[in-house]
């Protein structure tokens, strides 16, 4: 069970490390389709070779090649803007609304395949949902700042 | 405006792009599909920016490929680690919340002392909620 922990800190930071990852690289003026094009480059060539590894048939059903493709293609678009976005704003709020996200496909599953809306969730709802108003007002506070000095230079 | 568009389209494509999983679970799929599913949703992804970046004649620069397989790496060793953290028997409730959790934490941290970021009252209130929703999130 502790090491258990240790794996889920280690995951995290992993993730943080990726996201910081991802902001030096903004700094240092890399070219974010090409960045993106890279990640998801390897990380196909590294879970192709898991596939081959785990000795299991690449045979995946139609319908199933076609729900990756969709979602695969949605995940490029996220990277992508959350790659342009750390260019012009935080990567605190940027990773902050990459994680929010994850309220929309549990809605979906709500709506869809009829899961129950627990009390739990409800609350997630909302307190996401005026987390992200607070961020996008804060975001739009600092936009009217930086204006207004820049009128004052 | 920018902004706030990246933000939106970041909601609604980040989200739905983990529901892939979900949609293929539903179908009783066995659990070893997953791996050629996710070369497949990764190749999709490469194929979807890497066309347009042709058509364009962009090349991808060295830094760019280094900084790619970095960030690739530390994702699927994110992945691993959580993987491997709910095959020891850790319970969801805990692996998941402690891994979104602790990552917006470290990034957090890291955006305020690494790169000198700092925020109004109105984003740090809505970062702190922001924080608990992701908790909340990971234990429902």
């Amino acid at each position: 069970m502790s090491s258990g922990i240790i794996l889920c800190f280690l995951g995290a930071i992993s993730f943080g490390l990726s996201a910081c990852v991802s902001k030096i690289a903004a700094r240092q003026q890399c070219n974010a389709p090409a960045l993106i094009v890279s990640v998801f480059g390897w990380a196909a060539g590294l879970m192709l070779l898991r596939t081959l590894a785990s000795g299991t048939s690449f045979s995946l059903p139609g319908k199933a090649m076609g729900v990756a493709v969709a979602f695969g293609v949605c995940a490029a678009i996220a990277i992508l803007a959350f790659q342009v976005s750390i260019a012009v704003g935080k990567v605190t709020v940027a990773w902050l609304v990459m994680n929010l996200s994850a309220g929309l496909p549990a809605l979906v599953s709500i709506w869809l395949y009829r899961e129950s809306l627990t009390k739990m969730k409800g609350l997630a709802f909302v307190v996401a949902l005026v987390a992200l108003t607070c961020l996008f007002k804060g975001k739009r506070q600092e936009d009217l700042k930086e204006a207004a000095i820049g009128q004052g230079e | 405006m920018k902004w706030f568009i990246l933000m939106l389209i970041m909601l609604v494509t980040n989200g739905m792009s983990a529901f892939g999983l979900k949609v293929i679970s539903s179908w009783g799929l066995p659990e070893v599909s997953k791996f050629p599913y996710l070369t497949v949703w990764y190749a999709a992804g490469f194929a979807c920016i890497a066309v347009p970046m042709l058509l364009r004649r962009t090349k991808v620069g060295i830094k760019e490929f280094g900084w790619g397989a970095v960030m690739a790496a530390l994702s699927i060793g994110g992945q691993v680690a959580m993987a491997t953290a709910l095959n020891l028997k850790v319970p969801g409730n805990v692996v998941f919340p402690v891994t979104s959790g602790g990552a917006v934490l470290a990034v957090g941290v890291a955006g305020w002392v690494f790169f000198g970021e700092r925020m109004n009252l109105m984003t740090t209130a809505g970062t702190v909620l922001g924080f608990l929703a992701v908790i909340l999130l990971s234990f429902s």
